[in-house]
């Protein structure tokens, strides 16, 4: 069992060989790609994990979030991030591992109509496939929150760590 | 101004309150939970609540505001009674509230034949005259309905009277004609030219009693008998809005899409004062969004909203997602504008209908519409995830 934090978010990945902070500015510096949060290995495929988490208490700048959300600039950036990793990923030689990309988006106030929007003009936006590829770059691509998250890999694979009890300071 | 609805056991309503905004409502719920009953319902009882004709008896007014009700619902020749909840012993009761505090009451049972009213005190809002516009589009259809060689029984036999009732209203002659009273409500006039402006043209009551439509626009221009002063006095004193037709032919109603010919209803009933904000009863219209270009939807609730800041109260009834949702991001706090949802749900195993209703978009319980949604989601979610565990 391998465990990340990204802000107020702790995600387990049971089954993963390794999980990768991708997005560690020291590693990157001083290159501009763009990176997914995590890349999580497993014998037959990795897991690109991008997290926007607009539930965590007191979020900054919801209004700038929805205005890239509504204005296509945020599928841009998650399209960018996908395929930026996937060069970088390539260039180190691994290319030949079938790659699924998992958004996760808490923000409670968006809808799944507007999420299952925001999914088909990811995968187009990427492009998962084009006429001239041999095969698609990824077998799968998805923008899930945090609910559907829950229902898809289990309860237990994430955690809101501001919703816990405070258990370490009890009094002896 | 309606404040509120009551139903005690009409056919699946065992007991059921709606309290409305003065404002916007908008009622969501599947097919089968009665949407379309509680529309009629209230413009039953608000034709119930018009003041009678001066030494009619109340037993003959009783009588035909009961044939009445039932024609709302049904063009069948059934018995009020078969409104009546089945399996229930108490009566059928049905109530408005308005504004002011006063009410209009009808009541009755499986076996009445006609229903009994009972009122409070006959007020303004009693007598403004409430507006319902159903499902299916009937522009095109209002001359075959008004057409005096055709059975008027079978007409009858074939629409409800909410459908007949409609007919009439947009017969009434309407103002297109008079340009200067166009611009007699500047906010309203906006309203009219909008409308015309989505569907490019209008709606024309010609005299073989039909509606063709004519494209083309409407324009301020400058008042023909304006002088020099005047123009340079106030542009918007001297200005008149006139409708530029478009070179060309006009056609029958039938032959333009049945989404513009709902618009052309809208428009029709502004023109001719059938709605006419603040001073015309509530708005009742059912599934705007039934032929409708969903690109359409979007200036729809613009309308609508607009409608509502100039004192016209409208409960909509909807099962489309896009038009809720427009309701939603359009409301403009900024311009006082209240809507209210009334979420309709069917108890599985009572088969009785309970409401929830909120002033707050996301507190919307669960509605059948994002329930569609979420199944298509968590269909897609499923495809794209088959077999990936973390």
């Amino acid at each position: 069992m391998i465990t990340v934090q990204e802000l107020d978010l702790e995600i387990s990945f049971a089954g993963a060989t390794a999980v990768i902070n991708f997005d560690d500015a020291q590693y990157h510096t001083p290159n501009t790609i763009k990176r997914v949060d995590f890349i999580a290995e497993y014998h037959n495929r990795d897991i690109f994990v991008e997290i926007k988490d607009l539930d965590i208490p007191n979020p900054q700048n919801i209004e700038g979030f929805l205005t890239k959300l509504g204005s296509g600039v945020l599928v841009q950036n998650l399209a960018g991030k996908f395929r930026d990793t996937v060069f970088f990923r390539t260039a180190q030689g691994i290319s030949d591992r079938s790659i699924v990309y998992v958004v996760l988006l808490s923000m409670q106030s968006l809808d799944v109509a507007l999420l299952l929007n925001k999914q088909d003009q990811l995968k187009r936006s990427i492009p998962i496939r084009h006429s001239d590829w041999s095969r698609d770059c990824a077998t799968s691509c998805v923008i899930l929150n945090l609910e559907q998250w829950k229902r898809k890999f289990g309860a237990q694979t994430v955690r809101r760590i501001s919703e816990e009890p405070d258990v370490g300071h009890l009094e002896a | 101004m309606i404040s509120e609805l009551q139903i005690e056991n009409l056919t699946a309503f065992e007991n059921l309150q709606l309290k409305l905004s003065p404002k916007l409502n908008v009622i969501i719920g599947s097919n089968g939970t009665g949407k379309t009953h509680i529309l009629k319902a209230i413009y039953g009882l608000s034709l119930v609540g018009q003041p009678s004709k001066a030494g009619q008896k109340k037993s003959d007014v009783e009588a035909s505001a009961s044939k009445k009700f039932v024609r709302i619902f049904t063009p069948e020749d059934v018995r009020l009674g078969a409104l009546h909840s089945k399996g229930t012993g108490s009566e059928t009761r049905l109530s408005l509230v308005n504004g002011d505090g006063s009410t209009v009451e009808i009541s009755f049972n499986s076996r009445s034949k006609y229903f009994k009213i009972s009122e409070t005190a006959t007020t303004f809002s009693h007598s403004a005259k409430p507006i319902f516009i159903p499902a299916k589009e009937i522009l095109s259809l209002v001359r075959g309905m008004r057409n005096s060689n055709y059975d008027r029984e079978t007409v009858e036999a074939i629409f409800d009277d909410g459908y007949t009732d409609l007919a009439e209203f947009l017969a009434s002659p309407g103002f297109e004609d008079e340009a200067s009273r166009v611009s007699e409500d500047p906010r309203l006039s906006a309203v009219i030219r909008e409308l015309v402006d989505l569907v490019g043209g209008r709606y024309r009551w010609t005299e073989e009693g039909a509606f063709h439509f004519e494209p083309g626009h409407y324009e301020e221009i400058a008042a023909p008998d304006r002088t020099r002063s005047q123009a340079a006095k106030a542009y918007q004193d001297s200005t008149v809005t006139r409708f530029i037709p478009k070179e060309g032919q006009t056609f029958s109603s039938a032959m333009t899409a049945e989404g513009y010919r709902k618009i052309g209803v809208l428009h029709r009933l502004l023109c001719n004062g059938a709605i006419s904000p603040g001073k015309t009863g509530v708005l009742l219209w059912d599934e705007p969004e039934a032929n409708l270009n969903p690109k359409l939807m979007k200036k729809v609730v613009q309308i609508l909203l607009e409608l509502s800041r100039n004192g016209q109260q409208v409960v909509v009834a909807t099962h489309d997602y896009v038009l809720l949702k427009w309701f939603d991001l359009l409301k403009n706090n900024g311009l006082e504008d209240h809507i209210r949802f009334h979420v309709l749900a069917r108890d599985e195993e009572t088969g009785s209908i309970s409401v929830h209703s909120t002033d707050e978009y996301d507190q919307l319980a669960e509605t059948g519409i994002a329930k569609t949604f979420g199944a298509l989601y968590d269909a897609e979610i499923e495809r794209s995830l088959e077999g990936v565990s973390l």
